[in-house]
């Protein structure tokens, strides 16, 4: 039986963190990151991202961005390979690559979405767990979903080559898990996209009646997060 | 100057009847030369000063001892003893250990994709990887610092260990030791199908060690995922840490069992039916 959603508190968002312990990418001239992390009332007892801020997260970013992330769903398998499908309001695909002798690729079922309940799913996906940091969010322009190859998704998975990425799937910014799926990153090459996102993710938290501030890196990694 | 000799007076040795090396008289009668006489080795061959001395090893017409077989001869007696700690250790490092009564596994890797990813060394998780107990090493939120701790989904109501747990240098060694026989294993499984494929490659009764390295491997692999389910339950006395321990130390005692208990035995049986003769029967004749 799940337990229920710890109460959020508040949520805060720092600029650019320096440090490895965060398990996120690291800022570069070319794309910025903001570290964003909830304060949770109770010590959890399950791992997981609280209802809240998936709902504070996944609206600020449905409303500047088609979301697309990693998830399978009930006709997943019965898809024709590396093409989008729509369906009802967000479109499916799953991408594949021939396995080698020395390496073997799984296919990549994705999700693109610009509905913020559908989105709340890349925290949820048993398949790619956002705790394990399986898992990514691409953001792109609004109203169609990103153009896709096997292999730049999935050296965005593994977060090599993020510039090149980001510029060859013309991405506005990545969400990824960074440690624990404790706290989300967001990389973005386009400072205005980025500006946008904290504005929303500020205007969410009200609407929310969360408490939302933007911190250092020292201030961030003195907050006392749970408890 | 070194002699393959004791040194003292000769003819002063009491040997209960078997004869020295060379006695008076024609070569090959009553000596180290007759077959149908125990006789006192001579000189040893080889340098001086190895093996001299020896006590003389009575040879029966029937079996020759393996040690003083020439490693040409020994091919067809091949041991594998030294493969099976080696195959153990290795076959341990990959088995999927069950967790008695439950349908957790056992893992040194997450069952998420990409697997490269992940911060934790040690993972209990179902078959989908949807419920997971792992031990981790980073930022934990919950105590503000980086060290060892536990993070889990949906494994609460099992394990009793909530998320974020911190584990303490009981699981540091754990983590540690988990990280080693994950790596240190793999190596191992390597070495293991090198030094069985040199076994066969060099062996004189071929299929002999073939059926041996066969069994051992199927043994070895039967052997950690049994044994490997009876430490895990056994070890549950101490839920998360104690099962993971207990999984792994019953892995590895039952890998190595497992190899040397089945190779032995493929061995033995092949060589009874090897040597095992039907003499025809006698057919009789029952037309009147």
């Amino acid at each position: 039986m799940d337990t229920p959603s710890p109460k959020v508190m508040g949520i805060r968002l720092t600029t650019n963190p320096r440090s490895d312990m965060w398990q996120a990418p690291r800022a570069t001239p070319e794309f910025s990151v903001f570290l964003i992390g909830w304060i949770t009332k109770d010590i959890p007892v399950e791992a997981g991202v609280p209802l809240q801020a998936m709902q504070v997260l996944s609206e600020s970013l449905t409303r500047l961005a088609v979301v697309t992330f990693l998830a399978k769903t009930p006709t997943s398998a019965r898809l024709a390979p590396n093409q989008w499908h729509d369906v009802g309001g967000g479109w499916v695909a799953v991408l594949t690559r021939t396995s080698s002798v020395f390496s073997r690729r799984h296919p990549l079922p994705l999700i693109a979405t610009g509905d913020s309940g559908v989105a709340q799913e890349l925290f949820r996906s048993s398949s790619f767990d956002w705790n394990q940091q399986a898992q990514m969010a691409l953001l792109s322009e609004p109203g169609h979903p990103p153009a896709i190859d096997y292999d730049l998704v999935e050296k965005c998975l593994r977060r090599s080559s993020l510039t090149g990425v980001i510029r060859d799937l013309h991405l506005l910014g990545i969400l990824y898990p960074a440690v624990d799926g404790d706290f989300a990153a967001l990389v973005s090459s386009d400072a205005g996209f980025a500006e946008d996102f904290q504005r929303e993710l500020r205007r969410a938290c009200q609407a929310a009646q969360l408490p939302f501030t933007a911190i250092s890196e020292e201030e961030f990694r003195r907050t006392q997060w749970m408890g | 100057m070194a002699s393959t000799r004791k040194a003292g007076p000769t003819g002063h040795q009491r040997h209960d009847g078997i004869l020295p090396a060379r006695t008076p008289g024609t070569l090959g009668i009553n000596d180290q030369g007759d077959p149908n006489v125990c006789a006192l080795p001579g000189g040893t061959p080889g340098p001086a000063g190895v093996g001299d001395f020896e006590p003389p090893r009575f040879l029966t017409s029937a079996s020759t001892p393996a040690s003083v077989l020439s490693p040409a001869d020994e091919n067809g007696r091949e041991n594998l003893e030294g493969s099976a700690p080696v195959v153990g250790i290795g076959v341990a490092s990959v088995a999927r250990i069950r967790v008695p009564g439950t349908d957790y596994f056992i893992e040194l890797s997450p069952r998420n994709f990409p697997a490269n990813k992940s911060t934790s060394a040690l993972f209990i998780q179902d078959e989908a990887g949807r419920r997971v107990l792992r031990l981790d090493y980073g930022y934990n939120k919950s105590s503000g610092q980086v060290d060892y701790h536990w993070n889990q989904e949906r494994t609460f109501a099992d394990f009793g260990i909530a998320d974020h747990t911190v584990a303490g240098s009981t699981g540091e060694t754990l983590f540690k030791a988990a990280k080693v026989f994950k790596y240190g294993g793999r190596a191992l499984l390597i070495l293991g199908i090198a030094m069985d494929a040199y076994s066969i490659v060099v062996a004189k009764k071929r299929w002999r060690q073939v059926a041996r390295v066969a069994a051992g491997w199927a043994g070895a692999t039967a052997g950690a995922e049994y044994l490997g389910a009876w430490g895990a339950g056994f070890g549950s006395a101490e839920p998360g840490g104690g099962t993971a321990i207990g999984g792994i130390v019953g892995g590895i005692v039952g890998g190595f069992a497992g190899y040397a208990g089945a190779s032995w035995a493929v061995g033995e049986t092949y060589d009874w039916v090897e040597e095992t003769y039907f003499a025809p029967i006698e057919s009789e004749d029952y037309s009147e």
